[in-house]
């Protein structure tokens, strides 16, 4: 460090800096946007980038994670096994469940499970890996945290409008392909 | 166009009256409902307006072939896939409790009709479109945000592998 | 048993008699490469400090050690006489040469069954070089400056209106589809005037015109 003048020791610091960066789960599906927030994570998106010597990963600040989707029925068919190490203590619970009870554990196990299925030297670093995790249902983040937002990670999939989410001019004034026929009434 | 009621018409009050045409009084009714009161009789007449659609229905790019222009418009617009996400050209084949309107009132073709039959559908299960109201819901799974992708991945397929006995 | 010692590099002692220092063993001291004090510039001093013989007085291997020594030793050390020369007679020995460097380090040389010339050519290696061990390079280049640019920061070419802008921000965050989707064709079918009014009246007097 004695080597080093203050203008290159500045400049270390710079580039292993951790950055933190803004996820927005909304409509997004779990475990595709798991790969890419584990990847942010243990800071593959960086080109000095080093499994073995260094930790040079990121923070990664999701939010709306209660708006996560799934493909149609697997909500319902996609289980969660939990072992209490008593005999027949294992139970089992569907991921509707699991999201009901608390709408973030469902992407917190699918980017654990991205996270530690990596080489070896990723499970030593894999809990101080998580804990850079912070999920948050909605959108409200503490302004502790928001402070240090720096940049977005792009969506992995488009966001679904329901007809509400259009307002009723835009409805309106939409281009109509067939008109109604006579004596038609408009429920 | 009238329709006279007589006798039935006297057995409903006045109330019950206002309350059936209730829906058709509404600013997109094609046919406006007015009520003419006698000593004897009640007239209730349909009263025909323009509909609101007209103003932006769209015409497609002419075609030269005679068969061709004979075509459903769906069909004669070509759009390139469309999908269940394409909520505001399906929005024109609904009603607004979200029942499909018939095969002769979409003025589809039997192909398209279908197409947007399954689109509908699929859209109704994301919860894009409002659903019918006898919409069938099996469980809470129904109601969280889901999508259908194209062409369809089978992760690990969970459904297989967990016996059934721990499905809930 | 006696197997294969692998030593890491880190475990050599430097004052010993260095069997890494040449590279042929089986250990190879690795490194960057390295300059000395004003690029070498100035006047020339002979690294080597002193060299030890051991030879045994009987032995047919070192004959030529004894030969060497018989000939040429007096006139080496007239030649460079910076450079001591020890001889050390050891009985029923392989004859070996130890040479100390100015750095410190040491290198162990046998010299079984050599020849006088060969013996030669060998010390007139040793005096020459620098003692610095022998290393194979992790890189074949070494700059105070690796790059005129600077190093990678994270905030490289990253669009400065994220600074500005409140995040989440929908142009910085949103998925971008490659494909048009159905209702954006439409939409921009109709911006275009590909397609055309058909109010009911507007469409018969077109016809008729």
């Amino acid at each position: 460090m004695s080597n080093l003048t203050k203008f290159r020791r500045t400049q270390q610091w710079l580039t292993f800096a951790r950055l933190w960066y803004l996820y927005d789960a909304t409509y997004q599906d779990v475990f595709d946007s798991a790969i890419v927030i584990a990847q942010y994570l243990r800071g593959m998106n960086k080109p000095i980038y080093d499994h073995v010597r260094q930790d040079v990963g990121n923070h990664v600040v999701v939010i709306n994670t209660s708006k996560v989707s799934m493909p149609v029925d697997e909500w319902k068919w996609r289980m969660y096994s939990h072992h209490s190490r008593y005999g027949g203590g294992q139970t089992w619970a569907a991921a509707h469940e699991l999201h009901s009870k608390d709408p973030t554990i469902v992407l917190y196990k699918a980017v654990y499970k991205e996270v530690g299925s990596a080489p070896r030297a990723v499970n030593l670093i894999r809990s101080p890996t998580m804990a850079r995790l912070h999920l948050f249902p909605d959108a409200c983040i503490p302004p502790e945290i928001k402070a240090n937002i720096c940049d977005q990670i792009r969506q992995v999939q488009p966001v679904l409008k329901s007809l509400k989410d259009y307002s009723e001019e835009e409805v309106e004034k939409f281009p109509k392909i067939v008109d109604y026929p006579e004596d038609y009434v408009v429920k | 166009m009238f329709a006279r009621v007589s006798n039935l018409a006297l057995k409903w009050t006045q109330n019950e009256l206002k309350a059936r045409t209730s829906l058709y009084d509404s600013v997109r009714t094609l046919k406006q409902i007015k009520i003419h009161e006698n000593e004897k009789q009640i007239v209730v007449e349909g009263e025909r307006i323009e509909s609101p659609r007209k103003p932006y229905l769209v015409k497609p790019p002419p075609v030269a072939d005679e068969k061709a222009s004979k075509a459903c418009p769906l069909c004669r617009l070509d759009l390139k896939r469309l999908d269940y996400t394409d909520i505001l050209i399906l929005r024109q084949f609904i009603n607004s409790d979200g029942t499909l309107m018939s095969l002769q009132d979409s003025g589809l073709c039997g192909r398209k009709y279908k197409l947007v039959q399954t689109l509908v559908n699929k859209a109704q299960k994301c919860r894009l479109l409002p659903r019918p109201p006898h919409y069938q819901v099996y469980g809470p799974w129904d109601n969280f945000n889901t999508y259908y992708d194209w062409p369809p991945r089978y992760r690990d397929q969970p459904m297989r592998v967990i016996r059934p006995e721990y499905w809930k | 048993m006696r197997g294969r010692v692998v030593k890491p590099s880190f475990a050599v002692p430097q004052n010993y008699y260095n069997l890494y220092s040449f590279g042929t063993h089986r250990i190879q001291l690795s490194g960057f490469t390295e300059q000395p004090f004003y690029n070498g510039l100035g006047r020339y001093v002979c690294q080597l400090q002193r060299v030890t013989f051991k030879f045994c007085k009987f032995g047919g291997s070192s004959k030529g050690v004894r030969e060497f020594i018989e000939t040429d030793v007096v006139d080496f050390s007239r030649q460079h006489p910076g450079v001591v020369v020890y001889l050390k007679p050891r009985r029923h020995k392989t004859p070996i040469m130890v040479t100390e460097y100015l750095n410190g380090n040491s290198h162990w040389m046998n010299l079984r069954n050599m020849t006088k010339s060969e013996i030669k050519l060998w010390l007139d290696y040793m005096r020459t070089r620098s003692g610095e061990p022998i290393k194979r390079y992790r890189k074949k280049i070494k700059t105070e400056w690796p790059s005129i640019q600077g190093p990678w920061n994270p905030f490289l070419n990253m669009p400065s209106f994220v600074n500005v802008t409140d995040l989440p921000n929908e142009q910085r965050g949103a998925f971008i589809s490659e494909k048009k989707s159905a209702t954006q064709q439409l939409l921009e079918m109709a911006k275009d005037g590909s397609l055309k009014n058909i109010l009911k009246t507007n469409v018969s007097q077109e016809d008729k015109e």
